[in-house]
């Protein structure tokens, strides 16, 4: 069982060449599909490929529009990159071909160096369920139909027996069809040098930060108020998205069960922002990592992947793949995690009003759903290994294999277990 | 001419007696009785409910109505419009007459509202789902009205059909005083500039539906609309101008108050915009779906997997909807309908021992229509509900057809289902999240391939599957046919009585039209 990594690549482009970059961008999302082979990386979960417009920074910096690309995957990201140059190579030639500095003659040797050079880091990252990998997620999703339809034709025969019994004879012939053999095993864990490393931070983390500990919590009265007089000077954005930006942003919605979001902002101008945000971030960082990595991110369980990414100190993008519509997302975010939100993107030009900035923010619903709408951005090309599975589907398969993989269960276990076919 | 009427009309008000209409008999409990006269200017701010000012279908279905028939307008010239919606003002039912023996409601699209005059800035107020119409390419997908249901292959309310612009409601206590009524309400239609271009008769309103069902059990309690004091469901969520399940007012028209030099209209709170007037307070957002059904299709599909089951037919439709056919909740009674009058609405899935939807099916229709307790946060907490109130609708649909067994005559099994009515302030929290989130949506409640099998949009010939939870190994019906179709539809807006007036007055006067930005 792999841990899952993410890929985020960052290429500037001329910005004579944006239009051209979307063409390519709309044809490798249609016909020319097959150039970038995301299916034959064997441990992508999602892949996607956007522009990100150009703009003015709050302190007048011009930035010019980039290509990005990211990737949720399982394994090392550096043989990600690889695999990418080598496999991808026509697609990525294609895509990054306009992009500033990219290689004249490119082999996968120059492709790889060029993507690690523009390689940036993620400032958090969120994964449903950490070391749940695609072959898994995939056959999980086999395994639960081969039950299904095995109970569909002899449930008759099965449904006076009682539950643990019926979990045995499900067990049995699992045991005899290879195609289901595979489930009477428990997944694997991931390797034990990465749950050793993962385990190390977990600890180390606090241990560093226990020392000034003392000294956070004096200072929090003073950062509080230093929040709030920020927070009264902020400027909510009032504006209500254009109807026409929303219409094409809907027309790429809801295409099948994870959909890509993506929304840019700047964030407030002026260092406690700028710190405030880091801060944040870390926090999200460290909690995702240890302890919202099993299904659950604070009470929102259809979000596969999520991540937060510094484009430049001044702007934010944030990336996620998560199920249903956009509507029921933002509402999950409203009625679920509004302090959540509020806690980052309040740190965002033209969020919401905040007060100590985790209160009101997102619950102004009409306020936070035109500010998502206008910052969203459009995912040009968009790759899933798995349509039409929620993570809470995966989820569910999951735990049929882990019941399934027990010898043997107690009447109330099975009972629950069976629920669950 | 209607601004002329408005002063004529608001004249009477001073008066005694409710306004007579010109040319009828004042009888008691007649249309005129029903009628309401233009309303007094407004003066100060109102904090209750002015029920007078909310048209009737917001309060009730009129089921002491059973005769209805609706029909849809084309205007083609806005001063014909404006002349015809004045002259129809009188017999326009609001909620506080709730006694009258014939009723009318008027709604209007997005394109009829702009016909009638209403300025671009005022158009632009409303929410983009209802200016862009159901039929709307992107809320096509959406819905999953696509296919053998996409909008062109309707009968009404399509790109391929006449624009309705005025969508009239009318009730009635039989068929003659009905005829009598539509009669005396296309009387008023002008000889030139409005056309009739669609008519949507129903069947009287009957205890149960085609499939056997009774319906419209299920409604939201709302906070205030009906004057008790009962907690429920933010007012909001229906009427606009008042907060919703956020403590907000959804975004609406409003007009510089200098558009509204009668004083029609009830001022804008000042946060919203100072020195305005409110012209979507009182309204609600009506979503209109012709749905037509297959009866036979449903029981045959039924009979099939009762007899693969073991399961009585009964049992196995009632799993589909969700109740028994005489409206007993599953959940309160598994195995048999208890005849209860008043049916239980009360109760919830979680909280009452039901979670896994032994009694209930997950996947059947009132049951995803509105989970109740069943979803996140903690299923069973009153922090569930809270968030599932942000998803409510009033239901206000009428059938039509021959009950099945009869035939009118128009085809072997007669054409027949549900013209599906339902209010909401938000069309995209409520009707739309409804339909997809929780409807169609193949993997609602973490259900696998199993969209409603009503009233969710599914592949005709599809593999959907319904599975139904028992113990210790469910049930599952495989091949889930397709019982219902889309026929038509759109969304309108119901608009409160005074905005109605508002309407149907001259807009010359009005400071924003003259500026020129006014519409065609
Ligand atoms: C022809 C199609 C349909 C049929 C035959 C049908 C039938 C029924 C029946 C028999 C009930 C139970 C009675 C009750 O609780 O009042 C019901 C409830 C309900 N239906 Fe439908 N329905 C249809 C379409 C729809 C659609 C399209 C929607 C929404 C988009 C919808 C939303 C609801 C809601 C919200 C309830 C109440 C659930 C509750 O509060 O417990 N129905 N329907």
């Amino acid at each position: 069982m792999p841990h899952q990594s993410a890929v985020t690549v960052l290429a500037p482009l001329p910005p004579g060449n944006r239009d051209r970059v979307l063409e390519t961008l709309a044809d490798l999302a249609g016909p020319g599909r097959s150039a970038l082979a995301f299916d034959q990386h064997p441990g992508l979960h999602f892949a996607r490929l956007l522009l990100v417009e150009g703009g003015r920074s709050p302190t007048g910096a011009e930035i010019g529009p980039s290509l990005l690309y990211a990737a949720d995957l399982d394994g090392s990201a550096d043989a990600h990159l690889r695999a990418l140059a080598d496999v991808s190579a026509e697609g990525l030639d294609r895509a990054f071909g306009s992009c500033t500095g990219y290689p004249e003659q490119p082999d996968p040797v120059g492709r790889t160096a060029w993507l690690q050079a523009h390689r940036i880091p993620e400032a958090a990252f969120y994964v449903n369920t950490v070391g749940r990998g695609v072959s898994q997620v995939l056959a999980e999703e086999g395994l639960r139909r081969g039950l299904e339809t095995y109970l569909d034709e002899h449930r008759a025969d099965v449904a006076d027996l009682s539950p643990a019994r019926i979990h045995a004879v499900l067990r049995e012939h699992a045991l005899t069809d290879p195609q289901l053999r595979f489930g009477t095993v428990s997944a694997r864990r991931p390797p034990i040098w990465w749950r050793t490393r993962e385990r190390a931070h977990l600890i180390a983390v606090p241990l560093v930060l226990l020392p000034v500990a003392p000294l956070v919590l004096l200072a929090l009265p003073f950062v509080a108020v230093a929040l709030r007089l920020h927070e009264l000077r902020d400027v909510p954005d009032r504006e209500r998205p254009d109807p026409a930006a929303v219409d094409r942003l809907r027309a790429a919605e809801d295409r099948v069960a994870p959909n890509p979001f993506a929304a840019v902002g700047f964030l407030k101008p002026g260092p406690f922002r700028a710190v405030l945000a880091r801060v944040v971030l870390a926090t999200i960082s460290y909690a995702v990592r240890h302890v919202l990595n099993r299904g659950d991110l604070a009470g929102v369980k259809t979000i596969h992947f999520a991540r937060w990414v510094y484009l430049t100190p001044e702007r934010m993008v944030f990336l996620s793949a998560y199920d249903g519509s956009l509507e029921s997302y933002m509402n999950d975010f409203i009625d679920k995690v509004a302090w959540g939100l509020n806690a980052i993107f309040g740190n965002g030009i033209g969020y919401p009003p905040t007060v100590l900035l985790l209160w009101r923010g997102a619950r102004q619903e009409d306020l936070f759903k035109d500010h998502l709408r206008n910052h969203q951005a459009l995912n040009h090309v968009w790759w899933s290994a798995y349509d039409e599975l929620t993570a809470l589907n995966a989820g569910s398969n999951a735990a049929i294999r882990t019941g399934l993989a027990r010898r043997s269960l107690s009447d109330p276990e099975a009972r629950a277990w069976l629920a669950l076919l | 001419m209607a601004r002329s009427a408005l002063t004529t009309d608001r004249r009477r008000m001073r008066g005694t007696g409710p306004a007579p209409t010109p040319g009828a008999a004042p009888h008691r409990a007649g249309p005129a009785a029903a009628g309401t006269g233009a309303p007094p200017p407004v003066t100060g701010r109102r904090r209750g409910l002015d029920r007078a000012d909310v048209q009737g279908l917001v309060g009730s279905g009129y089921g002491r109505l059973p005769e209805a028939v609706f029909l849809g307008l084309q205007v083609d010239d806005g001063a014909a419009g404006r002349t015809l919606l004045a002259d129809l003002l009188p017999l326009v039912t609001s909620m506080a007459d709730d006694r009258t023996d014939r009723a009318l409601n008027v709604a209007l699209s997005h394109p009829g509202l702009a016909r009638l005059g209403m300025p671009q800035t005022a158009l632009a107020g409303f929410s983009l789902e209802f200016a862009g119409g159901m039929a709307a390419p992107t809320r096509s997908a959406f819905l999953g009205d696509v296919g053998e249901q996409a909008p062109a292959t309707w009968a009404w309310g399509g790109p391929d059909n006449a624009r309705v612009d005025l969508l009239l409601f009318l009730y009635a206590r039989s068929a003659e005083e009905l005829t009598a009524h539509r009669d005396s309400v296309r009387q008023r239609f002008p000889a030139a500039g409005v056309r009739e271009v669609v008519a949507l008769p129903t069947t009287p309103v009957s205890p149960r539906d085609h499939l056997g069902f009774a319906d419209g059990i299920s409604q939201p309690e709302v906070t205030g609309l009906h004057g008790r004091s009962e907690r429920g469901v933010a007012l909001g969520e229906f009427l606009l101008g008042y907060p919703n399940a956020y403590g907000r007012r959804t975004r609406r028209p409003l007009l510089p108050a200098a558009d509204d030099p009668g004083r029609v209209l009830p001022p804008a709170p000042r946060a919203d915009a100072p020195d305005s007037v409110d012209l979507g307070r009182n309204g609600s957002y009506l979503v209109v779906r012709t749905l037509a059904v297959d009866v036979e299709a449903f029981w045959g599909h039924v009979h099939r997997w009762a007899a693969r089951t073991g399961l009585p037919a009964e049992q196995v439709a009632a799993k589909m909807i969700g109740r028994w056919p005489d409206g007993t909740s599953l959940t309160v009674s598994p195995d048999q309908p208890l005849g209860d009058e008043p049916v239980d609405n009360a109760f919830r899935y979680h909280r009452d021992g039901d979670a896994a939807g032994l009694g209930c099916p997950i996947a059947a229709h009132v049951r995803r229509a509105n989970p109740r307790d069943s979803l996140d946060p903690r299923p069973g907490s009153d922090a569930s509900v809270q968030v599932n109130d942000g998803h409510r609708l009033i239901r206000r649909g009428r059938e039509y057809g021959p009950a099945p067994g009869t035939s009118d005559g128009t085809g072997p099994e007669g054409d027949r289902g549900l013209h599906f009515l339902c209010l909401n302030a938000n069309l995209s929290r409520q009707f739309e999240f409804v339909q997809h989130t929780w409807l169609n949506n193949p993997a609602f409640a973490g259900l696998q391939g199993s969209p409603d099998p009503i009233a969710g949009h599914h592949p005709p010939d599809g593999d959907g599957v319904f599975p139904v939870p028992a113990d210790p190994v469910r049930h599952r019906l495989l091949d889930l046919p397709r019982f219902v179709r889309l026929r038509g539809g759109g969304y309108f807006f119901l608009p409160g009585v005074r905005a109605l007036h508002h309407l149907a007055a001259d807009p010359a006067h009005q400071s924003s039209v003259r500026d020129g930005k006014d519409l065609p």
